[in-house]
């Protein structure tokens, strides 16, 4: 039998029924206390680059860690506590920690690859009795990781997960500030880059209830080389070099049949989203995406796409979170109300997270129906 | 009913893929497909669990460019069939036992109807690293679902952390250049076997079997000394816990270990796999071969 769509993603709900649903439980996040500017960010290039980078991207500012005074690990752990406050829950009956970032600074900026973050945040947060292990897929690691939990949480296998990033990437842009002589230059995305961690509980609740309702994923390999981060030469932590047309002209390109194969395997229709939160990339890149879907579906969702890159920069696998966050803090967001998160990362990693929030978790951010 | 580990394809590094846990990822995943009579096209789903790799790249996941090197769909998506997803777990030794149960998950929901478990491993070299203390090797597991009274059964993990004590690996600057450093203490065999030992533990508890309804242990790393310690945890001869040949294979290890335990039990038999990394993360896994 030949599978009839290109996402990888659980049968919905009524074609094959799981015993359970995903819930979100808690989110997360942690932010540098320092602000750094766009302006004072460029102002530290090496040349005179004639980028006026603001304008391009919509960030004015994104938040940093002061001399590793914050690391991978110290905003994955925050993140993970604040998450679990939220929740109200403890961290002993967390049956896994998936840490899912793209960096694994620890210590400054020393990168480990083994033991896993995963293990790490687990042991400092207390879920002593967790399975660890780390989810490495740019920035689409942490909704990667919702899927691997959503999967597993329906079907019994687990109760309850912590899907956890922690991102000290600002020392790319301090890198690219560097090397970056004109707008063409491959190192211009690290200026985007800013520094958070971000935190999702999930947990099992009974069939017909709010949460995950579908999860779907591919990766259009063909673009797998358009943005590649290793450490290189002299300089501390990594460098990226990206092709970002070339991604966003595939995103765009892809992304539309992509969200069409999901709300048909759901039966609903665009408009009965009511917020989407892309990746943060640049403000005028969502903009124009949204442009472009509203114009392929012939309608739109109900909210305007969500933007927090105007203050926070692209925090990679962090960024879903990070706006959940801002728009459950700014009640923006109601119970019952349909998120879309969607996924757009290297590899090209394209990913749809559809969700409902329910009311207990909407009250935890000091807003009720 | 369980997911079933189709053909296992092992690779070492010679002298054009010894720096390149790419190529031979790439290699060992053509020719677990090849050897399978699979088509590239036929994978849904692609999971590295591979950790030592070319230039210690970060981002993307390797498993794209895998993807893309071993034409599993890596064209645009279109309409009346489907694609491939392909990510990177890091879990150390242990990362092909991860591998299998989030495999095992989407096979038993049936959103996928093959997957392949990639896992390599290589010295960067160029001046990357430091005293790189594994060998070159690669491994292939090509997954999909039965029905039958098969596949794999049960898998337990037990932590023990120890905040990277035993064995740790970490890049950063020495002399001012980006290097891979690794640092492995005098009690890792001991310590690694006292995790995988509860994990077993654990893993034959929850089955209600006994180790003498074990028909073979396959174990990882391949280390003589955690062989040795294993065995007399166990209570068993140490030449009945099987493992890689090559005792310096790191994340391919698991799927040295299982194929060779496999190739010696009747059909229906039952394989006992345990793993223990870095952590200290130990897992343990029952497996039933078909019959």
């Amino acid at each position: 039998m030949t599978r009839r769509h290109w996402l990888v993603m659980d049968p919905a709900d009524g074609e094959r029924s799981a015993p359970f649903r995903t819930r979100l439980a808690g989110a997360g996040r942690h932010l540098p206390a320092t602000h750094l500017t766009t302006t004072e960010l460029m102002s530290t290039t090496r040349h005179r680059t004639h980028i006026d980078l603001e304008r391009l991207t919509g960030i004015h500012e994104r938040r940093v860690s002061m001399g590793g005074d914050e690391d991978s690990y110290s905003l994955a752990t925050s993140a993970a506590l604040d998450c679990l406050g939220k929740a109200e829950r403890t961290a002993a009956p967390i049956d896994v920690v998936i840490s899912c970032s793209i960096t694994k600074f620890r210590g400054g900026l020393t990168q480990w690859l083994e033991p896993s973050m995963s293990s790490f945040v687990a042991h400092a947060i207390g879920a002593t009795n967790a399975m660890t292990f780390d989810v490495s897929n740019a920035c689409a690691g942490m909704l990667t990781g919702v899927t691997v939990a959503n999967n597993w949480i329906r079907q019994g296998t687990v109760e309850r997960v912590l899907v956890v990033s922690g991102e000290y990437i600002s020392q790319l842009g301090q890198n690219a500030a560097r090397h970056i002589r004109n707008i063409m230059s491959k190192e211009l995305a690290s200026l985007t880059l800013g520094d958070a961690g971000a935190a999702l509980l999930l947990e099992r609740a009974m069939p017909g209830s709010g949460g995950i309702t579908l999860a779907g994923f591919t990766t259009v390999a063909d673009y797998s080389r358009l943005c590649l981060a290793y450490p290189k030469g002299d300089e501390p932590a990594a460098r990226m070099f990206t092709d970002a047309r070339g991604i966003h002209r595939a995103a765009m390109s892809n992304t539309p049949l992509l969200l069409h194969e999901v709300l048909e395997a759901v039966g609903i229709s665009i408009h009965d989203i009511d917020h989407v939160i892309t990746h943060q990339t640049s403000a005028r890149a969502i903009r124009k995406g949204m442009a472009k879907m509203a114009a392929a579906f012939g309608d739109a969702p109900r909210h305007d796409a969500v933007i927090t890159v105007d203050r926070y920069g692209n925090t990679a696998s962090t960024t879903h979170t990070v706006a959940l966050v801002e728009e459950l803090k700014a009640g923006h967001i109601r119970p019952g109300e349909t998120v879309a998160l969607i996924a757009l990362a290297s590899g090209l990693e394209i990913g749809i997270v559809l969700l409902t929030v329910d009311n207990e978790l909407v009250e935890r951010y000091g807003h009720s129906d | 009913m369980g997911t079933v580990i189709d053909r296992v394809a092992l690779a070492r590094g010679g002298w054009r893929n010894r720096h390149s846990a790419l190529q031979l990822a790439v290699r060992t995943a053509k020719d677990c497909l090849h050897r399978a009579g699979r088509d590239p096209h036929d994978v849904d789903l692609l999971v590295n669990a591979g950790i030592y790799r070319d230039r210690n790249i970060a981002e993307p996941a390797l498993a794209a460019m895998i993807q893309q090197d071993i034409g599993a769909n890596p064209e645009d998506p279109h309409a009346d069939t489907h694609g491939t997803f392909s990510f990177d777990i890091c879990n150390g030794t242990c990362g092909v036992l991860s591998a299998l149960q989030i495999v095992d998950g989407f096979l038993r929901s049936h959103a996928i109807d093959c997957a392949l478990i990639v896992a390599s491993d290589a010295d960067p070299g160029r001046g990357m690293s430091e005293h790189f203390p594994l060998s070159a090797a690669g491994a292939a597991l090509l997954c999909d679902w039965t029905d039958d009274d098969c596949g794999v059964e049960r898998i337990c993990w037990t932590n023990a952390s120890d905040e990277g004590e035993s064995f740790n690996a970490t890049v950063g600057l020495v002399d001012g250049h980006n290097v891979l450093r690794f640092a492995v203490s005098d009690t890792i065999d001991e310590r690694f076997a006292a995790a995988a030992i509860r994990a077993v533990d654990e893993c034959l508890r929850q089955s209600s079997l006994r180790l003498d309804e074990i028909d073979v242990i396959a174990a990882a790393p391949a280390r003589p000394r955690y062989r040795t310690e294993l065995a007399a945890r166990l209570g068993v001869p140490e030449e009945q816990i099987i493992v890689a040949e090559d005792e310096s294979a790191h994340t391919a290890s698991v799927a040295a270990a299982f194929d060779r335990a496999a190739s010696r039990i009747r059909p229906g038999g039952r394989v006992l796999l345990v793993a223990a990394g870095a952590g200290i993360t130990a897992g343990a896994a029952l497996y039933r071969l078909p019959h």
